[in-house]
């Protein structure tokens, strides 16, 4: 088998140019180790010297508060003995401004609750003449409306009932027309009965006597003159 | 010899009513099964014994009229049959009357009728007191009321108003 000499060249340089790449890289890496291991010491300098800086600092804080706490003490003891010393003094002052200030307040309250009132029964007397006054007034306006409302309802319930009253009389005066015209209707149809009940009779009468008079020979007369009439009538 | 010239309407003159008709009808049904098994002389006699005076005449008259001789059985069907037969063609005059009609009153009407309307015609009469006189009469189609009844309620109604009148005066 053989190879293409390009091909083969290529490969080569290929391989040339991997190799120059790798020694730069492991060059680079092995500064990166020394930069690293420099850097390392350095962080480790600057802990230690950061934790002893803390240790100063909160000995010294610990020292300063005690201080403080027992000046402190000392001065609230202090403070202590000038106040019930105080005390004593001032209760009493304190009492007798009290009841100086009782004095005044009660006092003051006392011409305050006169003033109050007097101005309480001064305004209870205007409230009193107002109500009274608008009583009046309003006992007036209800008086008068009510007589005003009286009078129209007098006026309203004559006019009512002379409405009502025509109406009535309109009604009674058409039921009076219906009732004289039934009469009157009626009359006429018993006259008219009464009428036909005497022609009935006097028919009945009539007819009655005719009938039993007529003799034989009469009846006979009056079939043949039946027939001829008959004859006569077909004929027309 | 032509059968409808045997007889004569003329002939059943004595037949006033629709029942003397009827019962003259029924005697010449009641011969004419029997005609042939009778001897000869025997048709009178059955005649006589069967029915009244009046139907055995007329039907005596009836055969002398057309000449056939009481045991001549052929004669005397032939003209039974044609006699019937002419009966159920007569013409019935109708009438009501108010009273019932004796025989002399039955003849005088027949008679008119005879006079006006020739032979032919039977009465058919019926009676209702209530027309109190006169006739109702009804002839071939043609009926008028000329009761007594009637005619006197015309004149009350035709003058109700003054009877009225002068009776409430």
């Amino acid at each position: 088998m053989s190879i293409n000499p390009i091909v083969f060249f290529d490969l080569i340089a290929s391989l040339f140019i991997i190799s120059i790449a790798l020694v730069i890289l492991a060059f680079s890496y092995s500064q990166l180790l020394k930069k690293l291991s420099a850097s390392q010491k350095t962080y480790e300098e600057l802990t230690s010297s950061a934790n002893q800086k803390d240790t100063d600092l909160l000995e010294n804080a610990r020292k300063k508060a005690s201080e403080i706490i027992e000046e402190s003490t000392q001065k609230a003891q202090e403070i202590i003995n000038d106040s019930q010393i105080f005390n004593t003094d001032t209760k009493k002052k304190l009492d007798d401004a009290l009841q100086t200030l009782i004095k005044h307040q009660i006092a003051y309250f006392e011409k305050t609750s006169e003033d109050f009132l007097n101005e309480y029964k001064k305004e209870l007397q205007v409230i009193k003449n107002t109500t009274l006054q608008i009583a009046t007034t309003a006992s007036k306006d209800i008086e008068e409306d009510t007589k005003k409302e009286v009078q129209d309802f007098d006026s309203i319930l004559a006019r009512e009932t002379f409405a009502e009253q025509k109406v009535v009389e309109e009604k009674i005066e058409d039921e009076y027309s219906k009732a004289q015209k039934q009469v009157e209707t009626y009359k006429a149809d018993m006259i008219k009965k009464v009428d036909d009940g005497i022609f009935k009779i006097l028919e009945g009468v009539s007819k009655t006597a005719l009938g039993k008079t007529i003799p034989l020979n009469e009846h006979e007369e009056l079939i043949i003159d039946a027939l001829e009439k008959a004859k006569k009538t077909s004929m027309n | 010899m032509n059968d409808e010239n045997l007889i004569r309407y003329d002939s059943l003159k004595s037949l006033k009513t629709t029942q003397e008709a009827d019962s003259f009808a029924e005697l010449i049904d009641s011969i004419l099964p029997n005609l042939f098994k009778i001897k000869d002389s025997e048709f009178e006699d059955i005649l006589s014994k069967t029915t009244g005076k009046s139907n055995s005449t007329l039907i005596k008259n009836l055969l002398e009229e057309n000449k056939i001789t009481q045991t001549d059985h052929t004669g005397i069907k032939r003209v039974l049959v044609q006699v019937r037969d002419i009966i159920k063609k007569f013409k019935v005059v109708k009438l009501t009357v108010a009273i019932d009609p004796t025989e002399q009153t039955i003849s005088r009407i027949s008679e008119w009728v005879y006079k006006n309307y020739g032979p032919g015609n039977l009465l058919d009469i019926e009676t209702d007191e209530s027309i109190l006189g006169g006739a109702i009469v009804s002839i071939g189609g043609f009926y008028k009321d000329f009761s007594l009844k009637k005619a006197i309620g015309e004149v009350f109604t035709n003058n109700k108003k003054d009877l009225i009148g002068s009776l409430t005066k």
